[in-house]
């Protein structure tokens, strides 16, 4: 409980923090000393490798070693004409349409379900709803792996009532932005709905008692009073589904790559864009490219996100809401 | 709060200037790591190989005292292979020295991106390449960039005591196996003569028979998927995956084929040379009764001769990097050629003298119905040489653009031919390739 009552904390709640106006102080305060290690490895694995990669994007690897500022524009030409650019784009595009939807109802839904319930019920589904997260992503996707396979999958009856008894049915190409979806959720709600439930913890009684007296029931609670006072954790989820789901690598990726290996070629190794850009560097050499389209997801990460912060306006201070 | 937030920025700002700043420092660095490709006897090479390759190296060190401890051994995921060759090349430095790979991996770091393989052409005389079957695999350009260490030739498997049981004769051309398909559909449905499941059913019906796939002559690449030695085999598919007899249901490697292998329906599969040891063997059928017939890869009536495909079968390839040519040579060459390790191998050896010793090891196999050797060793003489290994994976995009719409929507093989072309086309361009459909 002590964790969740820390998550909470550091939950991106706007603090009151007083702003000391007028006073110039070059003295590291606490709050440096806290943020330093964070700028740190920002730089070291963030803005750094962004920085090389813009360097990269103008480079020529056209005989196996980088001539820098030699290509100009060429690589944001060859990506942007690549015969394989619109495909992946159009999947990740089908999979967030898909997915950043189905994770924010979902995980805000089992959240606000769970609350409903008291007692050791809840906190055992909570711990289950976890135990996918605590295995790690590719290992993951490799249990997926079984499933997908209605030769041995534990829903095979599932897989066969719905005319699916070959692998290659079920991973058909139409089938991956949901199948990528459900791996997704499976992997990183139960997480959310840990903090998302410790948030709702937070909500004093005195509220839920007095939504009780006024004759709400436990839906209108639910959708009128709790929902709201998580409001912000909800928005953060979206923010950070958006840009965790556009750069999609490891499902199609390691998926992709297990079946081809058994002949079963549904998955392009260039399904995603990350994937194309993954194939430009290590297959094609051209790392040139390969930079070009990850400052292309990088673009539109921070767009996305700074349309939803300002959709929402999640960076408001509490006394404006 | 904002003040705050503009002094950090202004800090971050900083700081990334002085970051960039050391990137020339460190490209200078780095350039000056190069030291040039020079020769030396002494010099000990490194050899990327996956565990079963261990072997190898043990039985050279052992059959040349002189050698111990000159060869570093390093177990590679070899699919990584080209990547790693392009960061390499990156830092100008750490490239292996010798790679056990297949040739289309061969290909793929013999392009001016990657500039890898050493031509082996001076090195290997030519009584020896001769010897060699499927060595076309490792010629590029009139260079020889690898030996071959084994082949994978496809040949036909069935089951002799069912053949025998129906009454069937083994068939010699592919007319003659659409008849024999048909047949069987009507007098015992449920056998399956073939597979159309997964994206290897490319190397088991379009690799062979002359179907130009793609064929490389300096940078240009044929490829013409419309031709009628494709359409022909494009017909017979659609001919018979209706019926059943070659099933979409289950590929090589699928649990279902172990289920049909057990079941005892599986009357005849074009397979690799490797299948009979390695899948039919334990796998589709768990016990060995003689009952596994080997039979020549089917022609075309048509055509003089039989084409064959394959599925698999690996080479050694040199480093032009490599410090020690001598040592790298004759390490892939005693390898490659000297009975003492292919001779009891897993696999079919390419080097046919050897391939003749290895004949022992599967003579009295108990799996098969007769010796399969000679039928073996006249497939490897009869690999498609108009079958170009090439830099990208034509397999996959089979598997996407042809597999999966007949299996999910029964579309017919010879309507998604185009669609595959296509993506074919695209992908040779985009790794270099000039494509053309002339044939050379």
């Amino acid at each position: 409980m002590a964790v969740l009552e820390a998550r909470k904390q550091v939950a991106p709640s706007p603090t009151k923090t007083r702003v000391k106006t007028g006073v110039r102080r070059w003295l590291p305060t606490a709050a440096d000393l806290f943020v330093l290690p964070y700028t740190l490895f920002l730089l070291a694995f963030g803005i750094l490798p962004g920085v090389f990669a813009l360097i990269l994007s103008f480079a020529n690897f056209s005989n196996g070693t980088p001539q820098y500022f030699a290509a100009g524009l060429q690589n944001y030409i060859t990506t942007f004409h690549d015969f394989r650019f619109a495909s992946a784009f159009a999947n990740m595009f089908q999979f967030l349409l898909i997915s950043v939807p189905f994770g924010v109802i979902g995980v805000t839904g089992i959240a606000l379900l769970l609350h409903m319930r008291t007692g050791w019920f809840a906190s055992a589904m909570r711990t289950i709803y976890f135990l996918p997260g605590a295995v790690a992503g590719p290992t993951s996707v490799l249990i997926f792996l079984f499933m997908l396979d209605p030769q041995v999958s534990p829903f095979r009856g599932l897989l066969t009532a719905m005319h699916m008894d070959q692998t290659i049915i079920v991973i058909q190409p139409s089938h991956l932005p949901l199948l990528f979806t459900l791996l997704g959720f499976f992997v990183g709600a139960g997480g959310w709905i840990v903090i998302f439930y410790g948030g709702l913890k937070g909500i004093s009684t005195d509220v839920l008692e007095a939504a009780a007296i006024d004759g709400a029931n436990a839906w209108q609670t639910a959708l009128y009073i709790k929902l709201p006072m998580i409001r912000r954790y909800v928005i953060y989820l979206a923010i950070l589904t958006f840009a965790g789901n556009i750069q999609i690598f490891t499902e199609p990726q390691l998926i992709g790559a297990s079946f081809a290996y058994s002949g079963i070629g549904t998955i392009s190794p260039t399904w995603s864009p990350n994937e194309l850009g993954y194939y430009f560097a290590f297959n094609d050499g051209n790392f040139g490219a390969a930079a070009a389209i990850s400052l292309l997801m990088v673009a539109i990460g921070l767009i996305g996100a700074l349309a939803i912060i300002r959709a929402t306006g999640f960076f408001r201070t509490d006394a404006a809401v | 709060m904002q003040r705050r937030s503009r002094v950090s920025v202004r800090h971050m700002a900083h700081a990334v200037v002085l970051l960039l700043s050391l990137f020339p420092v460190m490209m200078i660095a780095l350039s000056a790591c190069d030291s040039g490709p020079s020769a030396s006897s002494n010099a000990p090479i490194t050899v990327w190989v996956d565990a079963d390759r261990m072997k190898a190296i043990q039985e050279y060190e052992a059959a040349h005292p002189g050698s111990a401890g000159k060869i570093h051994a390093v177990v590679v995921d070899r699919t990584q292979f080209p990547a790693k060759v392009l960061l390499e090349n990156n830092i100008n430095s750490g490239w292996p020295d010798v790679v056990f790979a297949e040739p289309d991996l061969v290909a793929q770091v013999s392009d001016a991106a990657h500039h890898f393989p050493l031509d082996l052409s001076p090195y290997v005389s030519a009584d020896i390449q001769k010897n060699f079957a499927g060595l076309d695999a490792c010629r590029f350009n009139g260079k020889l960039y690898c030996l071959r260490n084994d082949l994978a030739q496809y040949v036909l498997y069935y089951n002799a005591p069912l053949m025998q049981q129906f009454g069937y004769s083994v068939p010699t051309t592919w007319e003659q196996y659409e008849a024999l398909g048909l047949q069987v559909a009507k007098e015992h449905p449920g056998y399956i003569i073939g597979e159309f499941a997964d994206a290897y059913a490319l190397d088991e019906y379009f690799w062979g028979g002359k179907c130009p796939l793609h064929q490389v002559t300096g940078d240009t690449l044929y490829t013409n998927l419309a031709s009628p030695n494709c359409m022909r085999m494009a017909s017979l598919l659609d001919t018979l995956i209706p019926t059943g007899v070659i099933t979409t249901k289950a590929g090589y490697f699928d649990a279902g084929m172990t289920t049909l292998g057990h079941q005892n329906k599986i009357l005849m599969l074009p397979g690799a040379s490797w299948m009979g040891e390695y899948l039919f063997k334990g796998t589709l059928y768990p016990s060995s009764n003689h009952q596994l017939g080997v039979a020549a890869p089917l022609k075309w009536q048509a055509d003089s001769q039989a084409y064959t495909g394959a599925l698999g079968g690996a080479a050694w390839t040199i480093s032009n990097h490599t410090k020690n040519v001598k040592l790298a040579v004759d390490f892939v060459t005693w390898v490659t050629t000297n009975p003492t390790y292919l001779g009891h191998e897993a696999n079919f050896p390419a080097y046919l003298p050897t391939a003749d010793i290895w004949h022992q090891s599967i003579a009295s196999d108990p799996i098969f119905a007769s010796d399969p050797y000679p039928v073996l060793k006249q497939a490897a003489t009869e690999l498609d040489p108009t079958y170009s290994y090439v830099r990208f994976d034509d397999r996959t995009i089979f598997g996407t653009s042809v597999v999966t719409p007949v299996i999910t929507a029964g579309a017919t093989v010879s309507s998604k031919l185009s669609a595959y072309q296509a993506q074919l086309v695209a992908l040779a361009q985009s790794v270099g390739y000039q494509v053309t459909n002339t044939a050379p």
